[in-house]
């Protein structure tokens, strides 16, 4: 794709600023697209790799089908010059009304590249940092501080990538990279997909979570190894006890789950862009689907109890031949055909 | 161009089948447990329906690439007992699935009767593609909904397979009886609904009784209002 428009503001934060007098105006524009600023953008494109980040759907308004962001993103990557350039204002200007004073300035950019009538537009923060220049002359080497530049490395840079043609129901979603997307701070967390871009993620929570679940279901019927189901209901037990709230599926097998059962587990993904689809947690959707454990004993006895009560009525011992004891008070018993 | 539109959208059948079945899955998950839901079922348009839809003289602007924008593709619908079950069931579709556009649709004056559906266009979330979909840049990235109370759907049903679009090519009697069946289906819903009302209350003074009896162990009848 060809990059062919470029704006920049060093935005700063007017969130809580009381008086219209005391907020800062963002400064910026258009830029002149070099050969090395070109290619520091195809840099940061392929660094953020947006194809494995959570896919984010505008929050359109249902009546009248429209959404400040998404149709500022489609003027800037569509739109004729002028029009182009009020759309970024209208983002900066946005920008700076999403941040309030604690935050520090940061460097906003809007790229827009095109290949026959589909555009790419991408939005990027860059926070600002102090760097040291170090430069030689005859006269001896001599040491700078630069204090106007902004990280393109920091964690806490923040973009967006939107791509399509110009219909009416395109550029309805898009991929979203934040690395405090899950702080535990929900200010923090939900600064830049749901303030700013006005996005929430393409998966809702309770789809994400029983789709986690029955994905962790299904990996422990299929895994035979004992050690290998043990990962499985520890990660069960931590997710449903952890606080950390926002996950994708590829973030559950890469902090619970390793080796041949993290495979079993990803080969359940029903497709790449799920495996990174970030979604909120619902512990009460998670624990009605993953509620017992069911144990078949080489007596013809089954055993099934809750998740929690495992280490405490119940335990388990052995290695390789694992045993199982159980006490309590009976209250209740029935006669079946079939047990459960 | 007819033969090249049918033969484009049949090519891709198979994927709208699967983006149906996990569609369908997921709109059972998210109402299980939801009283009075009379069915929920999902269906692919055909090519005929779709070819059709598209070289609609009427459509403005026309399509330009319709395999992408024609939203209903693939389309769901939720039938309820009563009318008070419409927003429930709203509620629960827009917590699942990110909604971009929402319709009642419904005759313009308050004096006509006909037609009346609750229409929602959403994305197609990411979890209920079916692999390879993404390859593909001919695949629409929403889908549609309807929400409908029993006689809504049966009034809708029969009068669609008159052909709502020639209403006024029908004989003016005819066109009585429809409108006659269309505000018996609206009555009807605003009957069962109180019906509905009357039964709910019952059982709410029949828990009133039982408590008055817990509490008094005279039992006897409710003491008047």
């Amino acid at each position: 794709m060809n990059l062919f428009r470029v704006h920049a503001f060093a935005v700063v934060p007017s969130r809580t600023a009381k008086e219209e007098k005391k907020k800062v105006k963002s400064l910026g524009g258009e830029v002149k697209i070099t050969v090395s600023l070109k290619q520091a953008i195809n840099a940061n494109i392929k660094a953020a790799k947006f194809e494995n980040k959570a896919r984010v759907d505008f929050q359109v308004d249902q009546k009248m089908r429209t959404n400040a962001v998404r149709d500022a993103v489609v003027s800037y990557g569509f739109g004729r010059r002028t029009r182009a350039h009020k759309a970024a204002m209208e983002l900066a200007e946005k920008l700076s009304r999403a941040m309030d004073l604690r935050s520090d300035p940061k460097l906003f950019l809007l790229t827009a590249m095109r290949e026959g009538d589909v555009r790419r537009v991408n939005l990027w923060t860059f926070p600002r940092d102090e760097a040291f220049q170090l430069s030689f002359a005859p006269g001896g080497p001599t040491l700078y501080i630069l204090k106007d530049v902004f990280s393109q490395t920091s964690d806490l840079r923040k973009a967006a990538d939107f791509q399509g043609k110009n219909f009416f129901n395109s550029f309805l979603s898009g991929r979203a990279l934040d690395f405090q997307s899950k702080n535990a701070s929900l200010a923090i967390a939900d600064f830049w997909i749901k303030d700013f871009l006005m996005c929430t993620f393409g998966m809702s929570g309770d789809s994400g979570t029983r789709l986690l679940a029955d994905m962790l279901r299904d990996a422990i019927d299929v895994v035979d190894d004992p050690v290998a189901k043990d990962q499985l209901f520890t990660a069960v037990l931590a997710l449903q006890h952890l606080p950390q709230d926002r996950w994708s599926l590829d973030e559950v097998a890469e902090k619970y789950l390793s080796g041949g059962v993290r495979e079993e587990f990803l080969d359940l993904i029903p497709n790449e862009e799920t495996r990174t689809a970030t979604f909120d947690l619902n512990r009460n959707v998670l624990q009605s689907r993953l509620r017992f454990r069911i144990f078949r004993l080489d007596t013809g006895v089954y055993v099934s109890s809750p998740v929690d009560e495992i280490g405490k009525s119940l335990a388990i011992s052995g290695d390789g031949r694992r045993t199982l004891s159980v006490s309590g008070t009976i209250i209740a018993e029935k006669m079946r055909a079939r047990h459960g | 161009m007819d033969e090249v539109l049918f033969a484009s959208y049949e090519g891709r059948v198979h994927l709208l089948n699967k983006l149906r079945d996990g569609l369908e899955r997921e709109t059972v998950a998210a109402l299980a447990g939801t009283q009075h839901i009379d069915r929920i079922s999902f269906r692919v348009k055909s090519p005929k329906s779709f070819v059709k839809k598209v070289l609609d003289p009427r459509n403005d602007p026309p399509y330009t690439e319709p395999l992408f924008e024609v939203e209903d593709q693939v389309a769901g619908r939720v039938i309820v007992f009563f009318i008070d079950d419409l927003d429930i069931v709203k509620g629960l579709l827009q917590d699942t699935f990110n909604t971009v556009l929402y319709k009642h649709r419904r005759p313009p004056l308050d004096a006509q009767f006909g037609y009346e559906s609750h229409h929602l266009i959403c994305n197609i979330p990411p979890h209920v593609k079916p692999r390879g979909w993404n390859a593909r840049d001919d695949l629409p990235p929403t889908f549609e909904l309807q929400i409908r109370t029993i006689f809504m759907h049966a009034y809708a049903e029969t009068q669609h397979d008159i052909g709502y679009k020639s209403i006024l090519d029908l004989p003016p009697d005819i066109r009585r009886e429809l409108a006659w069946v269309a505000a018996s289906s609206w009555g009807a819903d605003q009957a069962l609904r109180r019906v509905w009302e009357w039964y709910r209350s019952g059982l709410s003074d029949a828990s009133r009784g039982a408590h008055h009896l817990d509490s008094t162990g005279t039992g006897g009848e409710q003491p008047d209002e």
